[in-house]
């Protein structure tokens, strides 16, 4: 009895002596990589932002000289001392904006439906359909890739020579639009594929057909994704320079029609640059420029988290 | 034993699959009118492929067939609208799916989509429907609030809602309450218990004490060893429970196999 009370409580020991295989002596080693690492991808993080708050900053202090309520309400005056505001330049920008989303939003948004909702029924009964849908998707694929210059090309050759539409507001919306549809496409798509099934499920299981589906379940939901992809694109717009160099010509005057020639604020920057020697004064219309861009994100976020907080109801 | 109510859906000889590989094999089941027909069977046996087979919710899957008829009042499935036949015959599936709209839109886009626009109307089969869900006393004040809001059983009670906002007939429950805590269980289970007496259910359930609980009749199914799904008995719970015919049947619901 006593003897293997002993023995029991020899096993006991010999368990608990057992030396753990995996110890944590490296914690030291760990925490210092840790930190290392840290260090680094903070370094990356404080290079790009000071990077960008660099360009800002240099635009902004050169800019804002010559920034004044007369600058931005008098009209260019042309020549090479680049006399004048910029008043015609800021018009003409937000006519481009509407014009080309106008023409691209439905084009591109109904591409993308058509893509997601409606391509798998008809590629399984139509090997035609299906190449020819195959060939759709490398093409949106690809027109995304594109220099905005070729864009540039095929407009001036399309919408200003050959169709005979000259430098004008008109050509240039639709070289632009041409230019963003595969943004708008990807984006459109991307949000029409992240809703989820069961509410196409949920609707049809109700009656509702497919058109319905569509309209009041589906694109509702991947709203906030398609808005983002049509913001993406007024900042491409903004911003895009050569394609509107060869389709929308330069005129500084105010466009009357969408057949007159006109000249966006990035164009404006670029030819004062360019062309002028005030370049102080592009500097200022940069300065404006980019100031409306970050106005235009923030506005934007604003809305998109209006939007889905009201459909996902979190708020009230 | 037969069903003493008359039925309201037929099965017959009816097979599914899934490209090659069947995944029901020769259903016959006559689904009693007004009451409540629970689908019990380990998992992959074709419960859900069943379920979904009545309001043709499998046709949204590609390469798809079947063999066989499938039948409500004596019309074949296949030859009605497939838009008509979801009006009549409702889902509730297994994670409750609002639309991230608000708690009336919820309700009233069934009758929308089949072209009520009356707004009077629409206030009435909007309240009487999640009355009959019991839920009208929780959100009547926040109508407008997104459905998402709510927590996951009265989700699910609000999709109920939203079934019976179109009036159907019949009512398919795909395990309803499996993504559900045991409260928000117990009040589905009443729920089902409430609508049997206007509406045909048909529920499948992973649990068999809640098929125990709410049904009037259970059909149990198991697969063969190719996996292809079947029917192995098929009758009132009661008897199913405790004096099955089959010896599978015992075993499963004794819990000595699934």
């Amino acid at each position: 009895m006593n003897e293997s009370l002993r023995s029991l409580t020899r096993t006991k020991t010999q368990v608990r002596e057992r030396k753990p295989r995996i110890a944590s002596s490296n914690l030291a080693q760990r925490k210092l990589t840790q930190r290392i690492f840290f260090g680094l991808v903070w370094a990356a993080g404080l290079i790009a932002v000071a990077a960008l708050v660099w360009i800002i900053g240099y635009v902004m202090v050169h800019g804002i000289q010559v920034i004044n309520l007369e600058f931005l309400t008098t009209r260019p005056a042309g020549g090479v001392s680049g006399e004048g505001g910029m008043s015609t330049t800021i018009v003409t920008t937000l006519y481009l904006i509407v014009l080309t989303i106008a023409i691209a939003t439905p084009l591109g948004v109904g591409a993308a439906v058509y893509l997601v909702e409606y391509t798998g029924d008809e590629q399984r009964e139509n090997w035609l359909v299906a190449r020819l849908v195959a060939i759709a998707r490398t093409g949106v694929e690809i027109l995304a890739g594109v220099p905005s210059i070729l864009f540039g090309l095929f407009g001036f050759a399309l919408f200003v020579s050959f169709l005979k539409l000259k430098f004008s507001l008109l050509s240039a919306g639709l070289s632009g639009a041409c230019l963003i549809l595969p943004v708008i496409i990807r984006t459109s798509e991307e949000a029409l594929l992240a809703v989820p099934r069961s509410y196409r499920e949920g609707s049809l299981a109700l009656g509702a057909n497919k058109l319905q589906t569509n309209l009041s379940v589906v694109l509702p939901a991947a709203m906030p994704g398609i808005v983002t992809g049509i913001v993406l694109s007024v900042g491409r717009i903004m911003a895009e320079t050569a394609i509107f160099w060869v389709t929308l010509g330069g005129s500084y005057r105010l466009p009357q029609d969408l057949l007159s020639s006109g000249r966006s604020m990035a164009l404006h920057v670029y030819m004062l640059a360019s062309e002028t020697r005030a370049f102080e004064k592009a500097m200022g219309t940069a300065a404006i420029l980019i100031v409306s861009i970050i106005f235009l994100n923030l506005i934007i976020n604003i809305i998109s988290r209006r939007i889905s907080s009201r459909s996902m109801g979190r708020m009230r | 034993m037969e069903p003493k109510n008359r039925s309201k859906i037929q099965i017959k000889k009816y097979s599914f699959y899934y490209g090659d590989f069947e995944a029901l094999r020769n259903i016959n089941i006559d689904i009693p009118e007004n009451q409540v027909t629970a689908i019990i069977g380990p998992s992959g046996c074709g419960k859900s492929t069943f379920l979904r087979s009545i309001n043709r919710m499998n046709e949204l899957i590609p390469d798809v067939h079947t063999k066989g008829e499938l039948f409500m009042e004596d019309m074949s499935l296949f030859d009605m609208d497939v838009v008509n036949l979801r009006k009549r015959v409702g889902m509730v599936f297994q994670r409750p799916n609002p639309f991230p709209k608000t708690i009336y839109d919820n309700v009233a886009y069934g009758p929308r989509a089949h072209g009520i626009r009356d707004r009077g109307i629409l206030d009435e089969i909007v309240e009487q429907s999640l009355r009959s869900a019991v839920l009208w006393n929780e959100v009547k004040d926040h109508l407008q609030k997104s459905g998402l809001a709510l927590s996951g059983g009265q989700q699910q009670r609000l999709c109920i809602a939203r079934a019976l906002a179109v009036e159907p007939e019949v009512i398919l429950m795909d395990e309803p309450a499996s993504a559900l805590d045991p409260i928000a269980t117990l009040r589905i289970e009443e729920l089902i218990r409430e609508l049997a007496v206007n509406y045909t259910i048909v529920i499948v359930t992973h649990n068999m004490h809640q098929a125990g609980r709410v049904s009037d009749h259970t059909a149990f199914f198991s697969m063969h060893k190719d996996r292809a799904g079947y029917l192995v008995e098929f009758g009132p719970t009661r008897q199913i429970f405790t004096r099955p015919e089959k010896q599978l049947t015992e075993d499963y619901v004794t819990g000595r196999f699934g």
